[in-house]
Order: C-alpha cells, then structure tokens, then sequence
C-alpha cells in the first residue's frame, strides 16, 4: 500500500482547522479512484464531473458541519457519498426521461427506452449470444477452455489454472489470445454484435 | 461481447472493491474485469476540482443557537 505521509484523518482535522490546501491533498490524493468509480457506473466523463463534484461538495458541507466522525474510513464515507449519488442519479433519469430532439430525424420511439426489454431486444441479445458461441467454436481448444470457465462458468483465474495444470500467467494469457482471436473473427467474418 | 464479460462483477462488488482495496489493486482489478485500461488515467477535470475548492473557500459555516449551522457562501 502506498504510504501517505499524513494520514486522512490529520489532513481532516488541519481542514477543519481552517488549512484549505489539507482538502486539495485529500481531493488530489483520492480523486482517481472516486472519479473512475463514479465513470464506470454512470459512462459519461460529464456526467461523473458533475456528479464528482456533488460528492465533494457534501463532504466539505458534513465535515464543516461538524457532523463528520472520524472513524478512519474516510474514503468508504466518501464512496458511499458518490455511489448514493449515482443511485439518484438514475432514479431520476428513470423518472424524467431526457430525449434528444437536435436530430432533424429525431422520432421518439428511437430514444425511448422501456424498463423491460421488448421481445425484439430479447431476440436480438439471444442472436448476438448465439453469434458468440458459434464464433467461439473457431478458437483452438486451450483458448476456448479458459473463456468457456472463465465467462460461463465464472471461475477465478486462480481455479482455471489448477483446472487446467497451467500457471495463472498462462491461463491469463490464453484469455487474452482468445478474446484477440474473437476479436479478428468477428473483424472477418463481418459479424455485427450490437442491438 | 462486453455484455457478457461485464456481468462477472456487480455493482455491490464493485463498490466494496473501490471501498476496500488500495488503489493500486482497484486499478489493477477494474482494469481486468473490464479490460478498461485508459481509466487509471481519467481523474475529473481541473476547473471541477477548482470549483471544489471555491466552494470550500467561499463557504462559512455560523453556528447559531436558535436557527442551527447557517451556511453562507462567498464569493
């Protein structure tokens, strides 16, 4: 683990104190992992500024407050700040549907989303899995083995290899070879595996 | 293809691992459950953190008797 020189609850505690360059080290010194956290849910980099920067704003309003405890889990506070945001985020976006009419072609049944997929996107999904397994059957038999245990089985790695009597490197190697090898297929054979 | 390989990890684990691990290994994790190798290297904009830091700066927090923490922002 990487050693901080001051710990989070000094910085906190500077913070309160009044030393605002204590919340710039604590911003610098976390933002990725909240940042690529809050992006992976939400896949829009404005979106996640936006909501990055809500989080913050809470946690300077709570610490300033006087209503921070400082249990030594600042950034599972801070997460849980963000991750409650984002779950707010799509109760609203659920709520309020947001439709792009910029496009001079812009019919509404194209940007609606129902909650449930319809029979069509069921269909569609159930192609593309098809599409998918047809293609894996391509693969040499080592490759196929480990994706088969790693994506339908979900198995660790750790167990593919004692599995398979290979080390974790090689099993993971043979993923990666697979899913390059999916990729050049699909490339050839023009499949298309979008809905 | 993603569709698949994404539904190894839930929102639940994902959480817990942003929460628990060090950053090095959530990185080290994300990036192979998710092949996103590009995200280690997204951190959010510079004017969102400068916006942070001017809201911490402008804000004053009184703390009163009767009415609790009024908040006052500066500019």
């Amino acid at each position: 683990m990487k050693a901080h020189a001051e710990s989070d609850k000094d910085l906190i505690n500077r913070y309160i104190s009044g030393d605002q360059i204590c919340l710039e080290k604590i911003i610098y010194r976390h933002k990725n992992r909240v940042f690529a956290y809050i992006l992976l849910l939400v896949k829009d980099k404005q979106l996640a500024d936006d909501i990055f920067q809500d989080t913050f704003i809470k946690v300077i309003n709570t610490i300033r407050n006087g209503s921070y405890q400082e249990e030594g889990k600042f950034i599972q506070w801070v997460m849980r700040i963000a991750h409650n945001l984002i779950i707010d985020h799509f109760r609203k976006s659920k709520r309020i549907p947001v439709f792009d009419n910029s496009n001079d072609d812009f019919d509404i049944f194209d940007t609606i989303k129902f909650t449930d997929a319809s029979i069509e996107d069921k269909m569609i999904t159930d192609q593309i899995h098809q599409d998918v397994r047809k293609l894996i059957e391509f693969l040499p038999p080592e490759q196929k083995e480990v994706l088969f245990m790693r994506h339908y089985s979900d198995m660790s790695f750790k167990d593919i290899a004692e599995q398979t009597d290979v080390s974790i490197n090689t099993a993971l190697g043979r993923m990666r070879y697979a899913l390059i090898n999916l990729r050049k297929l699909i490339e050839e054979k023009n499949v298309i595996l979008t809905t | 293809m993603q569709v698949l390989m994404k539904q190894t990890l839930t929102i639940n684990q994902l959480f817990l691992l942003a929460c628990n691990e060090n950053e090095k290994e959530f990185f080290s994790r994300i990036k192979f459950k998710f092949g996103a190798r590009q995200i280690e290297n997204t951190s959010p904009s510079e004017s969102v953190i400068k916006n942070i830091l001017n809201y911490s700066r402008g804000l004053s927090v009184l703390k009163t008797k009767f009415t609790g923490n009024v908040k006052i922002i500066l500019n």
